[in-house]
């Protein structure tokens, strides 16, 4: 794909060097040079000059989004005219895909420059030239640096591309790129893939914990907040000032123009995952709650445990399948003010349209009550009597029976048998939150599967030797750090 | 109490002429407002009128279909509403 700009972009180039006064006569040596038909030539060329457009207009990454290729209509149809048109228009009606494009800048812009000298061009050379196309890309790319053989963007380092072999003269270099354009297509197609890649996912594949989030926040420039856990006595996180401005998903502000209801100035919003369901919102001014000492709120946690669902997803599938997390409303939603009976049921009775929660081995219930946050994990349902016949499942839940003491009214808690574990800092008595959550559990069965179970086979557990919180403010990250060992217990179990 | 709000805008000749409009109840537990709303219309501007009819600032409330958040860009389309559907407005939850 991104060959077919480069070889053009190349020979354009040429002409360019020329002297542009002399772009024709410059294009009939070339194709006698190349042997290719003087036509063909000219419609490389005119794709060309639309490509400089855009990616004077906006930058390289347009050419990425948009795709380039012989055969896209826009490539067709598009003049030079329309060129800035389309992308005002997109400026309006698609800021997302704009973002996207923004990102992906740099990246095309280092592939141009390597395609540059996979064709034989010298990066002094490069560096030196004064074509548009160079122009543009000095705005992204380090000229004095590339000089030097590095490809560097301007405002953060990436890694460094090891200089290239040199290659032969520039005209030579032509024409190996006529005769032979394979191999430098397949390596572009590869290295693209690879940065595609990265840029969905970044580096958190490697890394368990929350700190790569922030790392991925700063090289992906993808809207994402979140908070350490652990930290109890670093100074605030320090956000770049840059990323909050940057990455921030500006949405909304489309038909806008004639709303009469709400002002353009409304919250900014951070969007996790950047693309996919049930995104996790954290406003700009969230972030402020990640300083030291201050509460967290729904967001922040929300959108925490939306990344540990969507990366226990990414990294194992298998597992992911066992696990069920509720957000933060659930359980303030039914224990809020019960016109009957203890529990709220009707008012959640729609939240697991389409799940059977009874199939997770473990239900993550994130609960905010009375300032506090904690979660309560209910573990095993699929083996509560009633509920499936399916085989029990080789099941090692030794780390978690030494994390968790039982409570009095349960005082042995089996392997397999269906328990309610609660994860509090502040070492609470959470038995009304058990009850509360059997009950749930007991209607859950009832409406959705039609089935009565005995709650009574549910145990309560309190998990100890948790880190406890020394002061008002830690709770929610000793909530964090429950979730992560869920899931990291969850993914390993099978193995 | 409640409430009719009307959200009629102009549309775009193009638009497809099965425009059909839903009512949406939105309520926080305590106060229940309707809102007429046309499918394609984004929920942003119902979130707002809520807040502004109520006194609240957006950023102090969370409003969730089905248990999920809604997004100020969703319609009643994307999310798959039918007419007579409750939006649950939630207030900030903020802990220690």
């Amino acid at each position: 794909m991104r060959h077919e700009l480069d070889h053009r972009a190349m020979i354009n180039k040429n002409c360019l060097r020329r002297g542009c006064g002399r772009a024709t006569v410059a294009l009939e040596e070339l194709s006698q040079e190349l042997s290719v038909k003087k036509q063909k030539l000219k419609d490389d060329n005119a794709r060309a000059t639309l490509y400089y457009k855009l990616i004077e207009e906006c930058g390289p990454g347009d050419l990425a989004t948009l795709g380039s290729g012989n055969n896209h209509a826009w490539e067709k149809i598009l003049s030079l005219q329309d060129a800035s048109f389309l992308v005002s228009f997109r400026h309006r009606q698609f800021p997302k895909v704009e973002t996207a494009a923004r990102e992906l800048d740099f990246p095309i812009a280092r592939l141009m420059i390597k395609a540059l000298i996979a064709c034989g061009w010298k990066y002094k050379e490069l560096a030196g030239s004064k074509t548009r196309l160079l122009e543009q890309l000095s705005r992204f790319v380090d000229i004095q640096k590339l000089a030097q053989g590095e490809i560097i963007k301007i405002v953060n380092d990436i890694p460094h591309m090891p200089p290239r072999e040199q290659r032969c003269s520039k005209s030579n270099g032509n024409k190996r790129k006529s005769t032979s354009p394979q191999p430098s297509t397949k390596k572009q197609r590869n290295s693209m893939k690879e940065q595609n890649v990265k840029f969905q996912y970044g580096e958190n594949e490697r890394m368990g914990d929350a700190s790569c989030v922030l790392k991925y926040i700063s090289t992906e420039g993808i809207s994402e907040p979140a908070s350490v856990p652990g930290i109890e006595t670093t100074d605030c996180l320090k956000l770049p000032t840059s990323l909050q401005a940057e990455s921030t998903t500006i949405i909304s502000d489309d038909d806008n123009v004639e709303d009469n209801y709400g002002s353009n100035n409304g919250p900014q919003l951070l969007m996790y995952p950047y693309l996919g369901k049930k995104q996790a919102q954290v406003e700009a001014q969230d972030l402020k709650r990640l300083c030291n000492n201050k509460f967290l709120n729904d967001n922040l946690i929300g959108c925490y445990i939306r990344f540990l669902e969507d990366h226990l997803d990414r990294t194992n599938k298998e597992a992911a399948n066992w696990v069920f997390f509720f957000n933060t409303y659930f359980y303030t939603t039914l224990t809020d003010r019960p016109n009957e009976g203890p529990i709220n049921f009707k008012r959640v009775q729609n939240w697991t349209k389409g799940v059977d929660i009874f199939s997770h081995d473990y239900i993550v219930v994130p609960i905010n009550e009375s300032m506090h946050w904690y979660a309560a994990i209910i573990c095993n349902l699929p083996y509560l009597q009633g509920v499936s016949k399916m085989a029990p499942r080789l099941n090692d839940m030794i780390e978690s029976q030494n994390k968790a003491n039982p409570y009095n009214d349960h005082p042995t808690a089996k392997v397999q048998d269906p328990v309610i574990i609660t994860f509090d800092s502040l070492n609470g008595d959470r038995s009304h939150t058990v009850r509360k959550l059997r009950q749930y559990l007991a209607e859950e069965a009832k409406s959705k599967k039609g089935i009565g179970i005995n709650t009574d086979l549910i145990a309560g557990l309190k998990a100890e030797s948790l880190p406890m919180q020394s002061n008002f403010s830690d709770c929610a990250i000793s909530a964090y750090v429950c979730a992560i060992s869920l899931t990291t217990f969850a993914m390993n179990k099978n193995k | 109490m409640a409430a009719e709000n009307d959200f009629n805008n102009p549309t775009p000749a193009s638009e497809p002429p099965a425009v059909e409009h839903l009512n949406i109840k939105v309520t926080d537990n305590n106060n229940e407002v309707f809102f007429k709303i046309k499918r394609s219309t984004q929920l942003k501007k119902l979130m707002d009128a809520f807040c502004e009819r109520q006194g609240k600032q957006m950023s102090t409330v969370r409003f969730l279909f089905d248990g999920t958040r809604v997004r100020p860009e969703d319609t009643p389309d994307t999310l798959e509403m039918a007419d007579g559907d409750t939006l649950e407005v939630h207030q900030e939850q903020i802990g220690g």
